[in-house]
């Protein structure tokens, strides 16, 4: 990593007309018939994307198809599971999706395409009709979305400018910059009943308003990119497959606000995203699309990334604002709210990714577009990641008001294995959805009534092998782990909770009503958003699982069979006497007996690893 | 090595704390002593303010690291799908517990919330490379083809 990067220089566009021009003439030129894209998202390559990509390449030079052939990366398509995948359009059959892509089924895709053929055994299985799938469009995981956010996702080179704006992007731009006035923008985005991303769902034309009337000539915006919920990775995949729509949303954004500068607060741990993000800045400049006199309309701005360095709390936006100041990054109360003294004492404006992705949306479509999508309260879509215990796992754009069924069973296809047992929502700052309410309609106040959040769009799916009691206590861990310590009732009261959980794991007793008034107090007297709303995985297991808690200190158990003070690995009748568990087990616990092999209990640490290695299922947790 | 990556931090347009630590971690693997020494005269805060903000973060160590960093993804999706056990499976194997070093110094065994890879999950990184649906034994091998390759390396020199 450099500290400063330059891209190439492309010839700078002045006036809108030249954008008009450019998109007509990358259209012009698009001479090949062909396509092959490979997805390139984080996901897809640690399947080995990479290497499937460059042998791609190299296929079709050698065979001298450079011309016929266009070879694609993408950032993330979104069906994680099937990676690495590569999407093939053909002149007659566009979308044709292939999943578990090995460098063996590159000459022959590469051939099949010169064919027109389409490879049946690559193609997606639904596993309930066996049917085999041709179009990525056809598969259920997909079908069953609204993409609209994710529009380009899996069609666009995240690393090329020009491919977004081929594609229609940068359209909304000059049509806010030189034919809306500030207030006519900020008015059709109220209109637009669109609401913050990040999980709270404060309104973002309000938001904005608050922002453009504060007093003062300088004024920031920033873009929260911090995804600090440890299970969500929307704003990765968001910024990995398509960067400039955020960019886009956060040009518009400034000018409505009357912002000269930008910042898109990123974190460390998302190396691929934040160089995507770099480039894609840098190649918007070289456009004249950032800097000074944006197309020709006396509207200067500019955008910075700024890369954290690992703090949940960071996604708070006064700790956000006091990491880029180089303070710790500790919340300060508000008021004063950023919206009239934020970033260095100046009024700041702050969204979440996915906010700033659906601005250009809604300036191209207008805003009942807009808001005729979702529920009447909620504009739109949101974007959600799925994964868990759940059979699909990936990137899910769904209209608010679709329920939890409809995203958890048909796009998800249900649980791996077992039965479905609850859902979580919102990360550290959420909560447990029981079964019971899975035909709940998604919408920030149906989640909240149901003791849970929205979210940042964190959805993970468990099953009856996940144990609420061993849930509770991740997420307090986390919260326990990332409290800055600033305020006591979020420093010791979740330490409190915390060594209670703990307690109940090992099977002993505590008063659960002392947990319970614990987390509501700690909820109601704690600083920031999150000491507000760490107690809420405790609040909703307690609330839908008590019989669990009342399980462990009781009886002993732990159903889950993941409390480790309260479970033994045994070997059952189906054990076929191969050794393989000996060989793999660390303590070297395990010895053959007359019929089957047999744990020693003293010496197991329970560790998992014979029942990982056992060819034959013969290994379960009491 | 450490005096050019001072002498590049004091020429450098950058003027904000938080970019600097993270230039100077990316090129020593950590901050020395020295670059907050370096970093705080730069941007003319006190060291106090240098190293409380280094110390509020995960990310930032402040003594060298081994050679590959391993990081056990520990984030929610992760976390169900068992990679607890993973972590302790490693831990055990290369005789370390969270944040150490082996004494060969060729890795340092952290874990992470979260590298974004929930859709494979049970995930690790090391070093930049991601390896999705991870189980103890495949982590195992995973770094020991990175200890062969390194040991050949050092049979070769």
């Amino acid at each position: 990593m450099e500290l400063k990067k330059r891209s190439e220089v492309i010839s700078r566009l002045t006036e809108p007309e030249e954008l008009i021009t450019l998109r007509n003439k990358l259209k012009e030129k698009e001479i090949y018939e062909n396509h092959i894209r490979v997805c390139c998202g984080t996901p897809c390559r640690s399947s080995g994307s990479l290497n499937l990509l460059n042998k791609f390449r190299e296929e079709i030079k050698q065979q001298g198809l450079n011309e016929k052939i266009e070879i694609k990366q993408t950032g993330c398509v979104g069906f994680c599971q099937g990676g690495p995948v590569v999407v093939v359009d053909l002149p007659e059959q566009k979308n044709i999706y292939y999943q578990h892509v090995s460098i063996e089924n590159v000459p022959t895709i590469i051939s099949s395409v010169r064919n027109k053929e389409i490879i049946d055994d690559l193609l997606y299985v639904d596993p309930e009709t066996q049917e085999r799938i041709v179009s990525l469009d056809d598969i259920p995981f997909f079908a069953k979305q609204k993409r609209i956010v994710l529009r380009f996702h899996g069609k666009i080179d995240p690393t090329d400018i020009t491919d977004y704006i081929k594609l229609g992007g940068y359209k909304a731009l000059p049509k806010a910059l030189l034919e809306m006035s500030p207030e006519e923008i900020i008015n059709e985005v109220k209109d637009s009943n669109l609401r913050g991303r990040g999980g709270a769902g404060f309104p973002t034309g309000i938001k904005w308003e608050f922002t453009r009337k504060a007093e003062g000539k300088k004024k920031y915006i920033i873009c929260n990119f911090d995804e600090g919920d440890p299970g969500a990775f929307m704003n990765r995949s968001e910024m990995e497959g398509n960067p400039h729509q955020p960019i886009e949303g956060m040009i518009i954004g400034a000018y409505a606000i009357g912002a000269s500068k930008g910042y898109i607060y990123t974190r460390s741990e998302y190396p691929l995203a934040y160089n995507t993000l770099q480039n894609a800045i840098d190649q918007a400049k070289s456009l004249g699309l950032l800097g000074k006199n944006i197309l020709g309309s006396n509207f200067n701005f500019n955008i910075e990334p700024f890369k954290s360095a690992g703090a949940f709390v960071c996604g708070e936006e006064t700790a956000l604002i006091q990491v880029i100041e180089g303070k710790p990054g500790e919340p300060r109360p508000r008021p004063p709210f950023p919206a009239n003294k934020g970033l260095w004492g100046k009024p700041t404006n702050i969204n979440n990714v996915g906010t700033w992705a659906n601005i250009p949306l809604i300036i191209q479509n207008g805003s009942s577009w807009f808001s005729n999508i979702g529920t009447n309260r909620s504009g739109g879509t949101k974007v959600f990641s799925l994964a868990g215990e759940t059979k699909n796992t990936g990137d899910v754009e769904v209209p608010f008001g679709t329920t939890l069924r409809e995203v958890i069973f048909d796009i998800g296809g249900g649980v791996v294995e077992g039965k479905f047992k609850a859902v979580q929502t919102g990360g550290p700052s959420g909560g447990v959805i029981p079964e019971q309410y899975i035909d709940t309609p998604i919408d920030y106040e149906s989640l909240e009534g149901l003791g849970s959040i929205m979210g940042s769009g964190g959805m993970i799916v468990m099953s009856d092998h996940t144990c609420m009691i061993d849930t509770a206590h991740y997420f307090l861990e986390f919260a326990h782990t990332e409290s800055c310590g600033k305020c006591v009732p979020c420093r010791e009261g979740i330490q409190e909770m915390l060594s209670i959980l703990d307690d109940i794991r090992k099977g002993k007793k505590r008063d659960l009503n002392l947990l319970n008034e614990l987390a509501e107090y700690v909820k109601e007297t704690s600083l920031c958003a999150l000491g507000q709303t760490a107690p809420n995985p405790v609040l909703t297991t307690l609330k839908y699982f008590k019989d669990e808690y009342i399980e462990h200190m009781e009886e002993k158990k732990c159903r889950a069979g993941i409390c480790k003070n309260l479970i033994s690995f045994h070997i059952t009748d189906a054990c076929e006497c191969c050794g393989q568990c000996a060989e793999v087990c660390p303590q070297e616990c395990i010895e053959e007996g007359e019929e089957k092999y047999n744990i020693n209990q003293e010496k197991c640490i329970k560790c998992g690893l014979c029942q990982e290695r056992c060819p034959y299922d013969a290994i379960e947790v009491i | 090595m450490n005096e050019t990556i001072l002498t590049e931090i004091k020429n450098s347009d950058e003027q904000k704390l938080v970019p600097l630590l993270n230039y100077c971690q990316s090129k020593l693997g950590y901050i020395p002593k020295e670059a907050f020494e370096t970093i705080s005269e730069k941007i003319n805060i006190p060291l106090s303010q240098a190293y409380s903000v280094a110390t509020f973060f995960t990310d930032f160590f402040l003594k060298p690291i081994g050679k590959h960093k391993i990081e056990i993804c520990n984030g929610t999706s992760c976390y169900v799908r068992g990679s607890e056990k993973i972590f302790d499976h490693l831990s055990r194997k290369l005789n370390i517990a969270e944040d150490e070093t082996t004494e060969d110094r060729l890795f340092t065994l952290k874990k992470v919330r979260c590298i974004g890879c929930c859709s494979l999950s049970p995930a690790m990184r090391i070093d930049d490379e991601v390896y999705g649906r991870v189980s103890s034994e495949k982590a195992e091998k995973i770094i020991e083809k990175i200890r062969q390759k390194e040991e050949k390396k050092n049979t070769i020199q």
